[in-house]
């Protein structure tokens, strides 16, 4: 007796298994009829509330970056990529700048599309943004978000059904290890937050993304965007993700799908390399988006990446030299970069290396890293060449300037880290006379100035040593 | 079969009024607060952050709009429990005197949470490091208009799991995501930036749907504890 309900059991448990590889076909084929026939359910619907209430989330919590020509421009780029094709029911097409040093972008299914300042730092060209663009959006027209949606949540309730069936059967030594292994399923399934949304932002299946390429590419062609320059975005995206830790890959990050993203985008782009097609001119870009950079550089000087923001000030420097505030940057970041050096070694960059500096970023505070660093020889010629770099920039831009607040304060802030307090209260003093007594940094300065100089007058008092 | 289920349900109705009663915290600080050599008198709060999810049997749901609104009322249910204190509050938002506009204290507001997620994983590893100074925003908080009358600038972070009735009745039969709620409230030093304080709280009850109207039923009495053991306003003169 005992022997049959247990032989029920697990036929009921294996056919439930068998079922699921014949409800995948089912879904796929499913899938393919939704999107040419999308009809919204009540669960769509509530996908689409979702995505409303994040738009206002992120604009009430100031994460969207409110300046008129870097919009501008962006909605130029976004609503050439779109041509003439009409909007899909439920979505209404608007491209934001988000305050994130991460780079990324992602499409919302009612038609926000996101592009951080992260990855509007490290492109090159317009092109190379309207590729981004152009995948991002045809997410949005395929009504991707709400099919991954649909296609999950047939699974977990499919795992839930499995796994109160396994517990109606009675616990033996065969269909223990089933029992927890749905369970085991079941806590990982748990943990995952709403999955439309989570999906658009850290990527769909590996089918979805790739009709997003592969549409995206048309779409960047036909408003006469070289896609040649698509390819070249990947190859910038694989070469820059060593700089620094990033606590979690993005889809714009994940080096298999960006190898294989960029030979299918190389592939495409090879067969339309007779047109003349528009690739527009990097100068032209970074002054564009020249906001966003800058805002970036700020960030990363706050979330420990300095290497980063040394890359990025160093190419805006670059384009630009004549300007004080990108020399003044990139003085910041240099000064921020300490003991590291401006590139990872070859160890840094082996998967080893990255482990370590995953497990050093979550163990060590900023201070505690870089007094790590200043122990060895390496660590030491690291600072001194940062901090020479650093003064040099500051004292050319004051050369220009002599009353620019934000050098002034950086040399100040670097005479402080160097012990030189006296010269440290120097610039400090001319900052305060150049600066509105009014403005947000006065006080934290005048507090600044107090402290270096009882510094500065403690050396003095104890002065040199008599022979 | 029958007997253990039977037995299960006896101990889930036995355990859940426990839990429902129960809201475990613990709290560090640095030594100037123990010594009573910084006394808080006045607080600068920054905006709160609230994760809430719901779990059903469809897998898990984000619950944008709720985690804003749970996020606000925890806000000021910590304002209002400093506030007994007779601890001064200002809203991180405000302008005070200085000639920012609302748009530039909002991205001084940023900057300042930035650099605090920037150490959240180092504090919540090892909190007790409060105690020697370990951890730091750097001076950068002073930027923030509020920090000018302020002792301490406060951040309230909070995460929650719903779980539907259907998920509850699963979660008995076979196990899986348990209902919780967690708040962790750490406070810096709003001149230096130094992070004097940190408290965090956790509750395993199932408050369902009434995560706002329950907030202070939830985090009460643990507030109240855990600002008496950090000498806060007159909860040091009642736990001296």
């Amino acid at each position: 007796m005992k022997n049959r309900r247990l032989a029920w059991g697990v036929a009921g448990c294996v056919l439930a298994l068998a079922a699921v590889p014949v409800q995948r076909v089912c879904q796929a084929q499913e899938e393919s009829r939704e999107a040419t026939a999308f009809q919204f359910t009540d669960i769509d619907k509530q996908v689409l509330d979702e995505a409303k209430t994040m738009d206002e989330v992120f604009q009430h919590k100031g994460l969207v970056m409110h300046d008129a020509d870097l919009q501008a421009y962006l909605d130029m780029v976004g609503r050439r990529v779109l041509g003439s094709r009409a909007a899909p029911e439920n979505v209404s097409f608007q491209f934001r700048v988000l305050r994130d040093p991460m780079v990324q972008a992602f499409a919302l299914p009612n038609g926000t599309v996101y592009v951080t300042i992260g990855l509007l730092s490290l492109l090159q060209n317009e092109a190379q943004l309207a590729g981004v663009l152009a995948h991002e959006t045809s997410h949005v027209y395929e009504r991707h978000g709400y099919l991954e949606n649909r296609s999950v949540r047939k699974k977990m309730l499919t795992i839930n059904i499995l796994q109160i069936a396994a517990s109606a059967v009675p616990i033996g030594p065969n269909v223990g290890t089933v029992v927890s292994a749905f369970g085991l399923a079941l806590q990982l399934g748990s943990m995952a937050s709403s999955v439309a949304l989570v999906a658009s932002v850290f990527g769909y299946s590996r089918e979805m993304e790739h009709e997003a390429d592969s549409d995206g590419l048309i779409a960047m062609t036909a408003a006469h965007y070289s896609p040649a320059e698509l390819a070249k975005g990947f190859g910038l995206l694989k070469d820059d993700s060593h700089l620094e830790f990033e606590p979690f890959t993005t889809f714009y990050r994940d080096h298999p799908k960006l190898e294989e993203r960029q030979t299918f985008a190389a592939g495409y782009a090879a067969n339309h390399a007779a047109e003349k097609l528009d690739s527009g001119d990097e100068k032209g870009y970074l002054a564009k988006v020249a906001p966003a950079i800058c805002a970036e550089i700020e960030s990363d000087l706050r979330s420990r990446r300095a290497r980063t923001a040394v890359a990025r000030a160093t190419r805006l420097n670059g384009i630009f030299p004549e300007n004080l505030r990108y020399r003044t940057l990139l003085a910041d970041a240099y000064r921020a970069l300490g003991p590291k050096t401006p590139l990872p070694t070859d160890a840094e960059k082996t998967d080893h290396g990255q482990s370590e500096h995953r497990k050093e970023y979550f163990k060590m505070t900023e201070q505690e890293e870089a007094a790590r660093l200043l122990k060895t020889p390496e660590g030491q010629a690291a600072l001194k060449e940062s901090q020479d770099k650093a003064e040099g920039l500051y004292k050319n831009v004051l050369s220009d300037d002599a009353n620019f607040s934000a050098a002034l304060r950086g040399l100040g802030f670097l005479y402080e880290d160097e012990g030189r307090y006296e010269e440290a209260a120097t610039e400090y003093k001319t900052y305060l006379s150049v600066e509105a007594g009014t403005s947000m940094d006065h006080m934290r300065m005048e507090r600044r100035l107090a402290a270096v100089q009882k510094l500065a007058d403690a050396a003095a008092s104890t002065g040199p040593a008599k022979n | 079969m029958k007997t253990r289920f039977a037995w299960m349900m006896i101990l889930a109705l036995l355990v859940a009024p426990a839990a429902k009663a129960i809201t475990p915290s613990w709290s560090y600080e640095a030594a100037k607060i123990t010594n009573g050599s910084f006394p808080i008198r006045s607080a600068c709060m920054m905006p709160a952050t609230g994760k809430l999810t719901r779990i059903g049997m469809k897998g898990a749901e984000g619950m944008s709009k709720e985690s804003e609104d749970w996020a606000a009322a925890l806000e000021s249910l910590v304002e209002a429990h400093l506030k007994t204190a007779n601890v001064e509050m200002t809203p991180a938002m405000s302008v005070g005197t200085s000639s920012a506009s609302a748009e530039e204290v909002q991205q001084a507001v940023l900057q300042v949470a930035e650099k605090y997620n920037g150490i959240a994983a180092q504090i919540n590893r090892k909190p007790k490091e409060i105690g020697k100074g370990r951890y730091t925003l750097g001076d950068e908080v002073a930027l923030l208009p509020c920090a000018a009358k302020a002792d301490v600038i406060v951040f309230v972070a909070a995460e929650g799991q719903v779980t539907t009735g259907g998920k509850k009745a699963m979660s008995l039969l076979v196990g899986g995501a348990i209902p919780y709620a967690s708040l962790v409230l750490t406070m810096a030093d709003a001149k230096t930036g130094e992070i004097v304080a940190f408290a965090r709280m956790s509750n395993a009850e199932n408050f369902g749907e009434k995560f706002v109207a329950q907030a202070n039923d939830v985090f009460g009495k643990a507030l109240d504890k855990q600002f008496g053991k950090l000498r806060l306003g007159t909860y040091q003169k009642a736990h001296p």
